[in-house]
């Protein structure tokens, strides 16, 4: 059997008595206390020099992120973002679901489902959706899963897609199959282009490591310009740990 | 009394097999009713399990079913121990949230089974030697969000490394009141899976045990 390394507190600390030999080493530390204190303002401006020259521990501190979403449309008339789960920053587990979600003709799906966890040096986020329909029917997908994890291990940092899949994809007409490379790019001619699979990492993979998964990332350019008018993103996933 | 002696070494002999027998692991740990069977260690540790993923069961292993398949679950769990509160109790939170997305059979008001945990009533550890860094047994009420019965649930969770891909277990059981899932749990033979006892293998995600927080 594997030693756990599991610690735990049965006594409180309350329940340490109070007999000779303890009150002895108050005693003594008091003194100690007192013939210190003369060099104790050596000592707090020393302090004082070095604590503005080390970052805070909370800077150091582990900070996992994490977030998911179903649908994301971006336009300059809507501005929608449904099913969103966000990693809370007491490190427990963001979620959120929606039977159905419709936006403006624009996109739409059916039982969109996201969640997001993590905690120090450990990020995960996944979201699912069902009858992916964008842009009047022209994609379609059965099935989106979007799925980002990020940990710090053995020394270095890393994040993975693993678990992403787009179910029986078709974009303008043609079958994209499920198994899609990543950033693949498809022109939608008078309306943009949509990138699959879309990856999108972070970090220098030592000490910090981050990875943003956009299934379907649809970009709306001007017909006239060729300006970006706006987006809509399907089945996205973020994670990061630092 | 050189055969006494002989007789007396022969029954000690067979009593210690005989208790040796009586103390190992069943060869088979895995009931009749594909629940897991475990040895479980210190009740309440101070001690965290977090992370979320996705998992292709059946059969339950590393690799994922054919998309078209819709055969497979995506989950969100963390559980938070400070160990025993100075009055006895467990002081233990967390949360569960689970989606099963096979159809036709887990599809309950045209929706997938979701469920949504209420409370978090137990946590203890979990000897599985393929854990290696660290696993918990842990459970409580929760929901059934399609059709609002509730249930108690147990979570059998594993951290077999990082990054947890392919390596790290979890599996849940489930128990009255509610009727229409009661004994809901995922197979997860092994092989494929990487873990025994029915603890289904991660095809996403990331499971991280903290030994103390």
């Amino acid at each position: 059997m594997r030693e756990t390394g599991i610690v735990t507190n049965y006594a409180p600390s309350g329940a340490i008595s109070s007999d000779g030999a303890s009150q002895k080493r108050e005693d003594w530390t008091m003194k100690r206390l007192a013939t210190t204190t003369g060099g104790a303002w050596g000592y707090l401006a020393l302090g004082l020099l070095f604590s503005a020259a080390i970052p805070m521990a909370a800077a150091w501190a582990q900070t996992p992120t994490a977030q998911a979403f179903g649908i994301s449309v971006s336009t300059p008339t809507t501005s929608s973002t449904s099913a969103l789960a966000v990693l809370p920053t007491d490190g427990s587990l963001g979620s959120a679901d929606a039977p159905s979600v419709s936006v403006s003709g624009l996109a739409g799906a059916d039982n969109l489902f996201a969640f997001a966890t993590g905690s120090e040096g450990s990020a995960e986020s996944n979201t699912t959706l069902e009858n992916v329909n964008l842009l009047g029917g022209l994609i379609t997908a059965d099935g989106v899963t979007a799925l980002a994890s990020s940990a710090l291990a053995n020394g270095a940092a890393v994040s993975d897609a693993e678990g992403s899949e787009l179910v029986n994809l078709v974009v303008n007409g043609v079958s994209m199959g499920s198994d899609v490379a990543p950033n693949t790019r498809v022109d939608l001619p008078g309306v943009g282009y949509a990138v699959l699979n879309e990856q999108i990492p972070s970090g220098d993979g030592v000490t910090s490591s981050g990875l943003t998964v956009n299934m379907i990332h649809v970009v709306l350019l001007d017909a006239l310009t060729g300006a970006q008018t706006g987006e809509i993103i399907v089945g996205s996933a973020t994670s990061s740990v630092n | 009394m050189f055969k006494q002696r002989n007789l007396r070494l022969l029954f000690a002999a067979v009593a210690g097999t005989m208790l040796v027998w009586a103390c190992d692991r069943a060869a088979s740990p895995v009931s009749q009713a594909k629940r897991p069977l475990f040895w479980f260690g210190e009740q309440c540790p101070a001690a965290k399990m977090t992370g979320g993923g996705r998992i292709d069961a059946p059969p339950g292993g590393p690799d994922k079913n054919p998309p078209a398949s819709h055969q497979f679950q995506t989950f969100g769990a963390h559980v938070i121990s400070n160990g025993f509160a100075p009055d006895g109790s467990c002081s233990v939170k967390g949360q569960l949230e689970w989606v099963d997305h096979r159809e036709p059979d887990f599809r309950i008001n045209g929706r997938p089974l979701n469920l949504h945990s209420e409370q978090i009533a137990f946590v203890e550890v979990l000897i599985e030697d393929t854990c290696r860094d660290g696993a918990l047994h842990w459970g409580g009420r929760l929901v059934e969000k399609n059709t609002g019965e509730e249930y108690d649930f147990e979570v059998f969770d594993c951290d077999d490394g990082e990054p947890g891909r392919q390596v790290d277990g979890f599996n849940i059981v489930l128990h009255g009141p509610g009727e229409s899932q009661d004994g809901y749990t995922l197979d997860c033979p092994s092989p494929p899976s990487v873990h025994p006892d029915n603890i289904c293998t991660l095809t996403g995600g990331n499971r991280q045990f903290h030994p103390t927080h």
